[in-house]
């Protein structure tokens, strides 16, 4: 995906949608699972076995093996659904900004101390034109899980907007929260939750839980 | 019903640990990113296109809602869920978890898992009844076949059934055989201890656990408490564990968890599911959640 011509499909989208926002780009061509899977494998890789001071180190680092497969920004956006209009610009940027770091410190912890999952790739095929389904199958305490992952043509490059699993869709389950949260409390209100439960400390298993 | 039952065992056992971890571990890959030029902006989608406008360009931002969860179960008596919600929460935090951390501090995980696959065996009537029920004569065949291979390999303490291909489980509750039937759920309903349930699935949820249960034909209410504690605590860590990830992330844990086990029991039902995704908005026939275009 990093060929001079996806490059230059990115330069021209982030031009692009300074003006129009976010758009799905022409489908880029070519099977995105086996890079999901190896991106999965290397993050899996950075954070097995460590502590959740080092987890929190390593945050950057998981971004950063990120960034080419997932969306966050659009994996926010579709979690607010509806309600994303009802966020002022700078409120826009802090909710990614802080949903995407909620979901790292919580989930990047929790994996640290459980057993390293085992992925494999069940299935990967195109569902529409510019969507694409990746299958996997997670296995770890000896219980295998379906993990779906939803790509769609974004910026030049096929990149996770949702996941499924056991069909519980990540976007789907926050966007029933912040519908009902939108009902009787503001944005602004989101955001100090937001803010206070990345400053409470980590509630996790005891370490023996895991053993 | 008079044997006591795990803490939201039979509504989180479905919604096992594992899953929940896979959900949000995938989570964990969504990095923050302040929009930017290599990353993805945060501005709005443009409008999402009239019905019957869709084309195969449409974006990400048009899908209905639903076409992302499970249909929601209606949920009329909020307040007392909400109640027993923080009841339970209150239980699991002063209780369950000292108990738990102590249990898992004694047993390493391998001895509570064959624990756990034991009780689990156990479960087979309801499986049992629940795929018969349904019509899934396949199902109740496996999983017989399934009990007869683990109790004799290992009087159920070790899963050994899965090592054969054709033998994967067809997990039932007469909960599920009610929804199968055509018949809702009724209402949302947070049972004090067992965690989100339904009026239908609570229903299911006492009619197996007079009946079907085991446990409850143990003579002595000493030892049948005695056992239904031990299954409590057993699961407790791993339950404790998806709980409390769900917990951290959710901006509403109520809402959170209520959805978690709606798109859970609607994963047995393709009816209660959400439309299929597609790249086109559903056709106007198609009942869709009361809500304006999504952005």
């Amino acid at each position: 995906m990093k060929t001079i011509l996806a490059r230059s499909l990115v330069c021209l989208l982030a031009i692009l949608s300074l003006a129009a926002g976010v758009r799905a780009a022409d489908a880029p061509a070519g099977d995105p699972g086996p890079a999901l899977l190896a991106t999965i494998n290397r993050v899996l890789d950075l954070v097995s076995g460590k502590t959740p001071d080092e987890i929190t180190a390593s945050v950057n680092q998981i971004r950063d093996q990120m960034t080419d497969t997932v969306a966050i920004a659009a994996i926010v956006q579709r979690s607010f659904g509806r309600n994303w209009s009802k966020l002022t610009e700078p409120q826009k940027t802090e909710a990614i900004d802080l949903l995407g770091r909620l979901m790292i410190r919580t989930y990047a912890t929790q994996l640290a101390t459980g057993e390293r999952p085992k992925i494999a790739l069940t299935s990967s095929h195109q569902i529409a034109p510019e969507r694409w389904e990746v299958d996997t199958a997670a296995k770890t305490a000896g219980k295998t899980v379906s993990v779906i992952y939803r790509l769609a043509p974004i910026d030049g490059a096929w990149k996770v907007y949702d996941v499924l699993g056991e069909n519980l869709s990540l976007v789907g389950n926050y966007r029933q929260q912040f519908d009902e949260h939108f009902e009787h409390k503001s944005a602004e209100d989101l955001l100090v939750i937001l803010r206070q439960k990345l400053t409470a400390p980590e509630v996790g298993p005891p370490p023996s839980a895991t053993k | 019903m008079t044997s006591l039952r795990p803490p939201f065992r039979p509504n989180l056992s479905s919604l096992s640990p594992a899953t929940v971890f896979w959900v949000f571990l995938a989570a964990a890959f969504f990095q923050p990113v302040i929009p930017s030029s290599r990353g993805q902006s945060a501005t709005p989608a443009a409008p999402a296109p009239a019905p019957g406008a869709a084309t195969r360009s449409a974006s990400i931002f048009d899908e209905e809602p639903a076409t992302l969860a499970a249909h929601p179960i209606p949920d009329k008596i909020e307040g007392f869920n909400r109640a027993m919600f923080k009841f339970n929460d209150g239980f699991y935090r002063v209780i369950l978890r000292p108990l738990s951390a102590g249990y898992s501090a004694v047993l390493p995980r391998p001895i509570r898992r064959g624990i756990g696959n034991f009780f689990h065996n156990l479960g087979f009537p309801t499986r049992f009844s629940g795929n018969l029920l349904e019509g899934r004569f396949k199902g109740a065949g496996v999983e017989t076949e399934r009990f007869v291979i683990n109790t004799v390999t290992s009087l159920g303490f070790a899963v050994t059934a899965d090592q054969v291909p054709h033998l994967q489980e067809h997990p039932s509750d007469l909960g599920l055989a009610f929804g199968s039937w055509g018949i809702g759920h009724g209402e949302y309903l947070v049972l004090p201890l067992l965690g989100p349930s339904s009026i239908r699935d609570g229903i299911g949820l006492g009619i197996s656990g007079y009946f079907l249960d085991p446990v409850h034909y143990i003579p002595h209410w000493q030892y049948r408490y005695g056992v239904s504690a031990l299954m409590i605590v057993n699961e407790s860590p791993d339950q404790l564990r998806a709980y409390d990830q769900l917990k951290a992330a959710a901006v509403d844990p109520y809402v959170a968890l209520r959805d978690a086990y709606a798109s859970e029991r609607a994963n047995h039902n393709a009816a209660e599911l959400g439309a299929p995704v597609t790249s086109s908005p559903p056709p106007p026939s198609q009942p869709v959640r009361s809500a304006p275009a999504d952005h």
